[in-house]
């Protein structure tokens, strides 16, 4: 019976013995082995275009892609002025960036580490700004922030 | 009604004749203020601020109503302070070079009493006390006591014949000493000649003008305001730095309540660097810092710890 298919697929049968052979076929449901020998052919002609089930495939794989938001653009004889309704939208977004800015800045000022003073993290500048400005006969001589 | 009237001009002439008798004890104080500013005379006294002590000559000369004032340090590194009316520059040697500063003046020992008294009045009580020999002079001991918690006790030790103060003392009120400064002898000169008003130039040295400054002065259009200062100090000099590599400025406010002095340091955190918080105490300066939006705030003085803890928190912006 295989080897009858075979012979089908290879054009090696005449007409008579086609009959037979599909007669054959639709009694003993040997629909797999006809896919089989149909897609074997195929592929040895450079006919094969692909799987059977590529069309369910593809359906299949459009279904499970997210759903688009915001649909699709509209044509442009629309009036223009419909558009100014994204403005308050806009708006809003651009409020809200603001905002969201500023509090981040506040936080980055609340949130900042202090640490406790101690007496080597006075800067001798300051030491010495205050003395060339105050009433001491002997600070009054320090020399104020000069670097070489 | 004749007899009230007249009580109340009794009482009215008798009130004035009071603040105006020789008798007032703060007259004492006007009169020193004239006589360091007034008379000549030159001599050289310690002066001692926390652990520095140091010697100084000081020449002080009034010509044609200008002051002129030489201070030379005797002690370790060479120091010079020239001042001319209100322009005083001060000459430090540093290794080989001489840095000159051009600075506000200030009020220092002798001359150290404000020129309006009234500014002491309503801070301090006045005390006259013992008699005692400075300098080989007759000095008489006056005492500035403060009616609050706001700033420091004040000896002074007046010339009797020409009120020229001779030495002063500072103290807090557990009786440590803050500042003291006390000539070792001192000579009135008669010679208007004006030849030693000059800075001792050493050939071997680079002169070198150091000014940093970008303002000075008081400032207009300051961004913070001051809150609940301490009674009686006032703004007496603002000064504005650009800090070094850095494109931001630093401001230096300065108080003095007629004797005591304290600075307010405004400087703005750059970014990574962490402020400073709390108090501590630097021989006898005490620094306040505090950190609001974006900015280190430093109080810098020798001034009670109150004191200094009030201004750190009087900036808000």
């Amino acid at each position: 019976m295989n080897e009858k298919l075979s012979s089908f697929f290879d054009n090696e049968l005449d007409s008579t013995e086609i009959d037979k052979l599909l007669n054959q076929i639709s009694k003993q449901k040997k629909n797999s082995h006809w896919a089989h020998y149909q897609l074997i052919r195929d592929v040895i002609q450079n006919n094969h275009l692909g799987s059977h089930n590529l069309t369910k495939n593809i359906i299949d794989a459009i279904e499970k892609e997210p759903t688009q938001l915001g649909g699709f653009g509209k044509h442009n004889d629309e009036p223009r002025v419909t558009k100014t309704h994204y403005w308050p939208i806009a708006a809003s977004f651009a409020a809200l960036f603001v905002i969201g800015l500023t509090a981040l800045n506040l936080n980055e000022y609340k949130a900042v580490d202090s640490v406790i003073l101690v007496e080597s993290d006075i800067p001798t500048d300051l030491i010495n700004d205050h003395f060339a400005n105050a009433s001491s006969n002997v600070n009054f001589f320090i020399q104020t922030s000069y670097n070489k | 009604m004749i007899y009230r009237l007249l009580f109340i001009f009794f009482l009215f002439s008798s009130f004035i004749s009071v603040s105006h008798s020789s008798d007032d004890p703060w007259l004492i104080i006007e009169k020193a203020a004239k006589a360091t500013k007034f008379l000549n005379y030159k001599g050289v006294f310690r002066s001692q601020h926390n652990k520095k002590i140091k010697s100084i000559e000081i020449t002080h000369a009034t010509n044609n109503e200008q002051e002129f004032v030489r201070m030379n340090v005797l002690d370790g590194s060479p120091g010079e302070v020239l001042s001319q009316g209100k322009t005083t520059y001060v000459y430090n040697t540093i290794e080989d070079n001489v840095i000159i500063q051009k600075r506000k003046k200030q009020r220092l020992f002798p001359a150290i009493f404000p020129s309006n008294v009234e500014t002491l009045r309503d801070f301090y009580r006045l005390s006259i006390g013992k008699t005692e020999r400075i300098a080989g002079r007759l000095s008489q001991l006056i005492v500035l006591s403060p009616i609050d918690d706001f700033r420091y006790f004040h000896y002074f030790w007046l010339d009797r014949k020409s009120f020229l103060p001779l030495k002063m003392i500072v103290i807090d009120k557990n009786e440590n000493i803050i500042e003291q400064a006390s000539f070792t002898q001192i000579n009135m000169i008669s010679n208007k000649n004006l030849d030693w008003f000059k800075p001792d130039v050493d050939p071997s040295k680079n002169y070198i003008f150091d000014d940093k400054i970008v303002g000075q002065g008081i400032l207009k259009n300051r961004f913070w305001r001051l809150k609940k200062i301490p009674p009686g100090y006032k703004e007496v000099d603002f000064r504005t730095k650009r800090m070094s590599g850095l494109n931001f400025l630093s401001h230096q406010l300065v108080f003095s309540d007629g004797l005591s002095y304290v600075s307010l340091f405004i400087k703005p955190i750059s970014r990574g660097q962490k402020p400073k918080v709390g108090h501590v105490k630097v021989g006898t300066n005490n620094i306040c810092a505090r950190y609001q939006d974006g900015y280190q705030i430093m109080a810098v003085g020798s001034v009670p710890t109150l004191t200094c803890n009030k201004f750190s928190e009087s900036i808000e912006f």
